[in-house]
């Protein structure tokens, strides 16, 4: 695989969310199985094989790292609990556009680590067509989730 | 004497013509099941309970060698008996992580339509293993070992990946749920002593 960086989204791209009521999500979450959190406002269900996939692309030494929209205290804590959280290297939430979130990962890796990554060495993996457009933009490869690829097996093979 | 014997309602052959007492018999019955991993939790006589401890008018002296009699046994499995199949689904347990790792490093080298084929195979022999502790551990009456009921259903779940071929679900599922869930059961309070 010629990545060398690997940015996911997260609801509805490495987990689904299911909401009891209208509105934000809220915490705190306990976990009923190893795939599924429970909260006040919503279950979240981590798609089966995500774990072994992120174990693969450490495995192939990839980084990887996260574009969400999502509250960060709710995303860490339920990274944490289902046990991934130490897969993601400089995570990237808030309102910002995706394609900023991708550009300040390649940032963050060249002013920490001096590490310089092209935005042509970054797949970027989303489930809503705008980002993925904002991030081509970049000129990173980006795949949407539900169209160019409808499961994790897939995602792991083009990955692998 | 004729006795024709019964187990669990089913007709067992058993030579018992050298027996002398209803004592012997009672003691040669248990020794038989225990070898095969079972105790006697119900006695009777042409269909008549028979109490532990009471010789039956029809086996007092003098009467051993007359009639033709039924003599019917329900039986529990032993402890011993449900522990051992306990252990042997516990070994199991390295089987599992190695094939869960295995399969997430056999699609690198391209094997993993041949570990999963493997993992099948594993798969059938545990579902047998399966099978069996819970038989025996629901006919002791006792209930089942801590979240042992799960195990089918994320077995199921196995099967299904492992009909779509999805390496990555299916090792995910062996390595994060079912075996976690056989290692709770591992550290689970050992069952009452007999």
């Amino acid at each position: 695989m010629r990545f060398k960086l690997i940015i996911f989204d997260l609801d509805e791209t490495l987990w689904t969310i299911q909401q009891k009521v209208l509105g934000p999500v809220k915490g705190p979450f306990q976990l009923i199985n190893p795939h599924e959190a429970v909260g006040k406002t919503a279950t979240v269900r981590l798609f089966t094989g995500v774990r072994t996939l992120l174990n693969n692309l450490q495995r192939l030494h990839k980084h990887v790292s996260l574009a969400s929209r999502s509250d960060p205290e709710i995303c860490d804590e339920l990274l944490r609990l289902f046990g991934i959280q130490q897969h993601f290297t400089y995570p990237q939430y808030g309102w910002q556009q995706k394609s900023q979130a991708v550009l300040n990962v390649l940032k963050a890796y060249h002013d920490v680590e001096n590490e310089v990554i092209q935005p042509k060495d970054v797949l970027f993996i989303d489930d809503w067509p705008s980002n993925v457009e904002a991030v081509q933009e970049t000129g990173a490869a980006t795949l949407l989730f539900g169209r160019d690829i409808r499961s994790i097996q897939e995602l792991a093979s083009i990955l692998h | 004497m004729q006795i024709t014997l019964q187990v669990n309602d089913q007709p067992v052959e058993m030579d018992l013509s050298d027996l002398q007492s209803w004592s012997q018999l009672v003691s040669t019955l248990q020794e038989k099941l225990a070898e095969s991993g079972w105790k006697i939790s119900q006695l009777r006589l042409d269909g008549r309970l028979v109490a532990p401890g009471e010789t039956p008018a029809e086996f007092s002296a003098g009467s051993l060698r007359a009639g033709n009699h039924c003599v019917a046994v329900s039986t529990t499995p032993s402890l011993k008996a449900i522990e051992a199949l306990r252990e042997n689904l516990l070994a199991t347990l390295p089987r599992f992580r190695e094939q869960g790792e295995r399969l997430s490093k056999a699609f690198a080298r391209g094997e993993w339509r041949s570990t999963l084929e493997q993992l099948t195979t594993f798969l059938e022999e545990f579902k047998v293993l399966l099978k069996g502790f819970r038989t025996v551990a629901a006919s002791d009456g006792k209930p089942p070992v801590a979240r042992i009921e799960k195990v089918p259903e994320v077995l199921s779940e196995l099967s299904s990946h492992i009909r779509k071929q999805s390496w990555v679900e299916v090792s995910d599922v062996l390595l994060y749920e079912l075996v976690p869930l056989i290692e709770e059961w591992e550290s689970h309070t050992p069952l009452e002593q007999e």
